[in-house]
């Protein structure tokens, strides 16, 4: 099984590497989006609230973006299974669950290159000193937010049926890049959003980076929780449709 | 186009709405003309994506065998587009209403007529781009993202009073502020001369190149 999912992984892998899409999205997108953050919207809130920390904007566009990119990542999902490619595994005496493993894992990678090169060059150029100063938390964060967002994705992929299904789930994308303490903290909002903003995943993963205590991480443990119980559940039932044809 | 704008202007508003009215800021007002520019730009895009799968379906080379119907089916395009525009900016009214915008009717006219005139504009530009294409929808795909960059790095979301220096004078002399500025007149009415004319440059000269990128391409002997 392991062998059938590095093979899976890897084509993908190979076929993202070759084209100009994978470099855009997860690292020209991204980076062009942090500035927007740090300039602009920076700007907004350092007039309102006199400070806006450049690391905040680094967990903002990494959190952010990891989940638009596993949304965006869907799509290709859903032209291999439109191919058969997923039929085809379904098949093959190798566990069905290799196939899904593979897609994953790829995508884990594709968002932890994305996630690491944007914390890196917003450390050289904005003066962000997330990683320096927190790399203990920081490490692990990004690889938790990755995995879940990893599995969203793959989720998504396998549960749309047509491209535009992936829009879909979008909107929520950009309540959550918006409504969060990293743009500004909890008292500047309305009071009937602050709970709103404490809750979303760009809040939970700067709560764990911030405090290193069990309370800190208890709101992204919940959410990558959630999302990872959700996709499995939710591939269960796609692996019964794959079988069934 | 229904729910994007829509929902920019609620978050935003929940987002900064608050702080900006603690500094005296009606940043409803300030956001609801961004919004309207946006809703432009997403009539555009599909306007695009419409007319692109028209080139490659090659229903366009047919529409010119029969004289003169290549400027009605450009005038119905464009047309369509105005409607959805009209039907975007209304839903955008009754959210802005329901988030306790008051304004009169005049204003809501004058609004919605600039929010016609910058959506009519992209809709030229981005169609006229999109013709002369090799490969059309593959290229009409990412007019929204393209449209989405250049939006945020305007005067949509951001006052230019929160900036400085050279980075102030980018945001707030590129093509979208000065449109922007011009739809957000109406509502606040804080816009000088000198800022209209500017806008008035930027739509005239914008529409004039997609009119001209579209005679370029329906002019020649051939559309493929």
């Amino acid at each position: 099984m392991i062998t059938i999912t590095v093979v899976h992984g890897w084509r993908i892998l190979r076929q993202w590497l070759r084209g100009p899409r994978f470099w855009l999205t997860a690292i020209a997108f991204p980076l062009l989006y942090a500035g927007v953050v740090n300039l602009l919207f920076g700007a907004l809130v350092r007039q309102f609230t006199g400070d806006f920390d450049p690391a905040d904007a680094t967990i903002l566009v990494a959190v952010s973006w990891a989940f638009m990119l596993c949304i965006m990542g869907s799509g290709d999902t859903l032209s291999e299974r439109d191919s058969g490619i997923y039929e085809r595994f379904a098949t093959m005496p190798t566990p069905y669950a290799a196939a899904l493993a593979g897609r994953v894992i790829v995508e884990f990678v594709r968002l932890i290159i994305m996630m690491f090169t944007l914390t890196v060059v917003t450390e050289l150029v904005s003066g962000s000193r997330l990683l320096a100063e927190n790399a203990a938390t920081v490490i692990p964060v990004w690889i938790i937010v990755a995995a879940s967002a990893a599995c969203l994705g793959t989720l998504v992929g396998f549960s749309i049926r047509t491209p535009q299904g992936a829009v879909a789930v979008i909107p929520l994308i950009v309540v959550a890049m918006f409504v969060n303490t990293a743009m500004q903290p909890a008292e500047n909002y309305r009071p009937a959003l602050r709970w709103l903003a404490e809750l979303t995943p760009v809040s939970a993963a700067k709560r764990a980076i911030t405090e290193s205590t069990l309370a800190g991480w208890l709101p992204l443990l919940v959410w990558s929780g959630f999302l990872v119980i959700v996709t499995v559940v939710g591939l269960q039932k796609q692996k019964g449709k794959v079988g069934s044809h | 186009m229904f729910v994007v704008p829509p929902l920019f202007l609620l978050c935003l508003v929940g987002v900064f709405g608050y702080s900006a009215e603690e500094s005296g800021v009606d940043y409803l007002r300030y956001m609801l003309a961004g919004c309207i520019f946006q809703a432009g730009m997403f009539t555009s895009s599909a306007s695009a994506m419409a007319v692109a799968h028209d080139v490659e379906s090659g229903i366009l080379d047919r529409v010119r065998l029969v004289p003169g119907a290549l400027a009605g089916f450009l005038t119905g395009r464009l047309v369509v587009d105005m409607v959805r525009m009209t039907a975007s900016t209304v839903t955008l009214f009754i959210v802005a209403r329901l988030c306790g915008l008051s304004l009169r009717w005049s204003e809501y006219g004058l609004t919605l007529l600039w929010g016609l005139v910058a959506a009519l504009v992209l809709c030229l530009i981005t169609d006229g781009w999109i013709v002369l294409l090799d490969k059309p929808v593959a290229a009409a795909a990412s007019v929204q993202s393209f449209e989405m960059l250049l939006f945020l790095c305007s005067t949509a979301f951001i006052p230019a009073i929160a900036l400085s220096g050279a980075l102030r004078a980018v945001i707030e002399h590129m093509p979208f502020s000065p449109i922007i500025a011009v739809i957000r007149n109406v509502l606040t009415h804080e816009l000088s001369r000198g800022g209209t004319i500017e806008a008035m440059t930027w739509i005239v000269a914008l529409g004039s190149v997609g009119i001209a990128l579209i005679v370029k391409r329906f002019s020649g002997r051939s559309a493929t």
